[in-house]
């Protein structure tokens, strides 16, 4: 190599030994940080004693359930099968109400239990006693469960 | 060196070592595609050669960006510098397998030109996560590819040294964009370190051997030549001086090297005239200096190539006075007859 050409190739890795660390550095620390997903209800959470009402079918199980002095209400949502919609939101309403009024409570994701606390309206008597099951992507209401107690 | 083009420079050294390339290359693919077909089976087939030649190819171009400094540093690295032009259209080629099933899988399958897709899919220009990083590699692969079609010996005569040697120096824009296009890609979202510990890595040992062999190469230059006499520096003892090798000494900003070939020592310029290699590194083969680069000669008496060849370098004078060998940086016209001094 001749002089020159040797000076440009010295210059230009020195330029690169700046450049390059700070390009792997800048993009390194630019790496999105992944959100760590926090579930709807306690993972701890455990059915309470008292079944006040319930439904069952062939894809999930549904307990309103409560303890020995009803001071708290809790929906157990067993799911059997695995979803079929990409979102399952769980509302409640009221006897032929719509999803714009309802009260949200839950998601559900995947087949197991899902454990989730209630007003004291679902104890008995309350006009609130409708489940609505809503696919939030698709806009849609995927089931209504009309609870009896 | 031959006295017509022919479309490959082959003899049967280059066509082992091609060989070996294209054994090497092919385990690798191999290698990966088992490996990542165990351990990742949910991964397409279109996926996997997207990724294996893209790690492919940016290791054949660490590689290739390592020869030139190796060879300085230790000169036991020179046949990978003679065969090196062939390593870089090989991975010019998997470069572009890369990158044609890239597009093909990205951008060929809507309605819209892929070429301007790749521009307008996403034009995040302001944000670092979302950069457009695939118009990076895209750039990257235009200089590879200029490099690669003009990598033959015919267009280095015809575009001079001087343009050849500017255009093939955009390898190290190329190797940068590289580096961004994959630090502002895959490694945004793949969890797997391989690719951060691979770009880090390559960058970390290039830029350590290009930075020893330039500063060793400034060290050379400023060597100091203090004993002068009528214009004649004194160098070295005669016995520094192997057999048909030649010691490089720089001299008033010169580099010349001084052989001893047959009882005589002979002065010529050190940079081969095809693409600046270092003549006192290589030695005599059939009575001619060989630039150990690309195996051009020359007569060391009168710096010409053998004819048919046109090539010439600058001689110079050399003197001897008992075992001190004396030399006169003043350059000869290029191809002049110098009768070397008699041992």
């Amino acid at each position: 190599m001749i002089r020159p050409l040797r000076k440009r190739h010295l210059l230009i890795w020195r330029s690169l030994a700046f450049l390059l660390p700070a390009g792997i550095i800048v993009a390194w620390l630019s790496i999105p940080k992944q959100s760590t997903q926090t579930l709807l209800q306690p993972q701890t959470a455990t059915p309470l004693p008292l079944v006040l009402s319930k439904i069952e079918n062939k894809s999930y199980s549904i307990f309103i359930r409560s303890n020995m002095d009803t001071s708290e209400i809790q929906l157990e949502w067993i799911n059997k099968k695995t979803l079929v919609y990409p979102t399952a939101t769980i509302y409640a309403a009221s006897e032929n109400g719509l999803i714009k009024n309802a009260k949200i409570i839950g998601r559900i994701e995947a087949r197991g239990n899902w454990f989730f606390p209630l007003d004291s309206s679902f104890k008995n008597g309350s006009n609130r006693k409708n489940f609505i099951l809503y696919d939030f992507i698709h806009q849609q209401v995927v089931e209504t469960i009309n609870l009896k107690p | 060196m031959s006295a017509s083009y022919s479309a490959v420079g082959w003899n049967r050294q280059k066509k082992h070592y091609d060989w070996l390339i294209f054994a090497f290359c092919v385990l690798y693919l191999g290698l990966f595609i088992l490996l990542t077909t165990i351990f990742n089976p949910q991964y397409t087939f279109e996926t996997l050669l997207i990724r294996s030649t893209s790690t492919l190819a940016f290791l054949l171009l660490n590689i290739i960006l390592a020869i030139g400094p190796l060879t300085r540093i230790n000169k036991r690295f020179l046949p990978l510098l003679y065969n090196r032009r062939h390593l870089g259209v090989t991975m010019f080629t998997i470069a572009l397998i890369h990158g044609g099933f890239s597009i093909l899988q990205f951008h060929s399958l809507g309605n819209t030109n892929p070429f301007v897709s790749l521009f307008t899919s996403n034009t995040q220009f302001n944000s670092v996560a979302q950069f457009p990083f695939q118009a990076l590699g895209f750039f990257a692969l235009v200089i590879l590819f200029l490099m690669a079609i003009t990598s033959h010996d015919f267009w280095l005569h015809n575009l001079s040294p001087k343009i050849w040697k500017t255009l093939h120096m955009l390898v190290y824009l190329a190797y940068f964009l590289i580096v961004m296009h994959v630090m502002l890609g895959v490694v945004q979202y793949e969890t797997n370190p391989v690719f951060f510990v691979m770009i880090f890595t390559g960058a970390a040992i290039l830029i350590a051997l290009h930075l020893i062999a330039g500063t060793r190469e400034v060290k050379k230059d400023g060597q100091a030549f203090d004993l002068k006499n009528e214009g004649f520096f004194y160098v070295c003892e005669v016995n520094e001086i192997e057999e048909s090798r030649a010691k490089i000494f720089c001299v008033e900003k010169e580099r010349i090297a001084v052989y001893k070939h047959e009882g005589s020592l002979y002065a010529i310029h050190n940079v081969c005239k095809h693409q600046g290699g270092p003549l006192g590194e290589g030695k005599i083969l059939d009575g001619c200096v060989t630039c150990p680069w690309h195996g051009y000669q020359y007569l060391p008496q009168n710096g010409q190539s053998p004819p048919p060849f046109k090539e010439k370098v600058n001689t110079y004078d050399l003197r001897i006075t008992g075992t001190k060998v004396w030399l006169n940086p003043t350059p000869y016209p290029e191809g002049t007859e110098r009768p070397g001094a008699l041992i």
